[in-house]
């Protein structure tokens, strides 16, 4: 299945969202997976944030281990830095 | 502005560009409350050796809104206090307040307490991040804290 994840703060240095291909029964941390290959060739300067970054849907942060279940849009979310 | 707020005492909200500072008042007053204290955050005009000309601030809204209401009401759980607090969306200029807290308790301790842990806990935990930019308009992203659950 696809799933898109929109980007944020730095993030959007790279694209405005990602779209990966993962199997059906996947979990966040097979995006983060396809994330860390696509990063490695495009943007290898960004997988220290990516491996801090946390995936949210609507507004719910997950678990590496959440699965994705009728799921096609996240969010990445880098280290925060508000104030 | 987006708002959440809860009889409980607290308000907190996301504004589009620079916070206004004259708001705050009305959310906080209480005659039972003899302590005001206040916290603007404000754009700088350096920061780590750079020249800075402003700030663009990311916000992802309805978890910010969420992380922020979460913040707030762990600190009135905790605290005797009324608490506000807002934070921008997009671009604030130097000198411009980026975040707006205000905290009034029935004596200072609380207040003081309250308006530090919000801001020492938002700046870790709500989904906002920043785009600062030079005079030159050049632009870097700033690094952050982690907010990943596992």
């Amino acid at each position: 299945m696809q799933i898109r994840v929109m980007a944020l703060g730095v993030f959007r240095t790279v694209a405005a969202e990602f779209v990966v291909d993962i199997r059906d029964d996947a979990c966040v941390s097979d995006v983060r997976e396809a994330l860390e290959s696509r990063l490695s060739v495009e943007s290898p300067g960004m997988l220290d944030t990516l491996a801090r970054s946390a995936f949210a849907q609507d507004d719910m942060v997950l678990k590496d281990s959440d699965p994705l279940i009728e799921v096609d849009c996240l969010s990445i979310l880098p280290p925060v830095a508000g104030g | 502005m987006r708002i959440t707020q809860s009889e409980d005492g607290w308000f907190c909200g996301l504004v589009d560009g620079p916070c206004p500072t004259d708001q705050w008042l009305v959310h906080v007053e209480d005659p039972g409350h003899g302590a005001i204290n206040t916290f603007y955050g404000v754009v700088r005009n350096h920061n780590e050796g750079q020249a800075a000309a402003s700030v663009d601030y990311d916000v992802h809204e309805g978890l910010a809104l969420k992380a922020l209401a979460a913040l707030c009401t762990e600190i009135v759980a905790s605290l005797p206090v009324r608490l506000y607090v807002i934070h921008s969306c997009g671009m604030v200029a130097v000198g411009e307040a980026s975040v707006v807290i205000a905290a009034s308790s029935a004596h200072r301790a609380e207040a003081f307490e309250a308006t530090r842990r919000c801001i020492d806990q938002l700046k870790i935990r709500v989904p906002i991040w920043k785009r600062e930019i030079a005079p030159d308009q050049s632009d870097r992203w700033l690094d952050g804290h982690t907010i990943r659950v596992d």
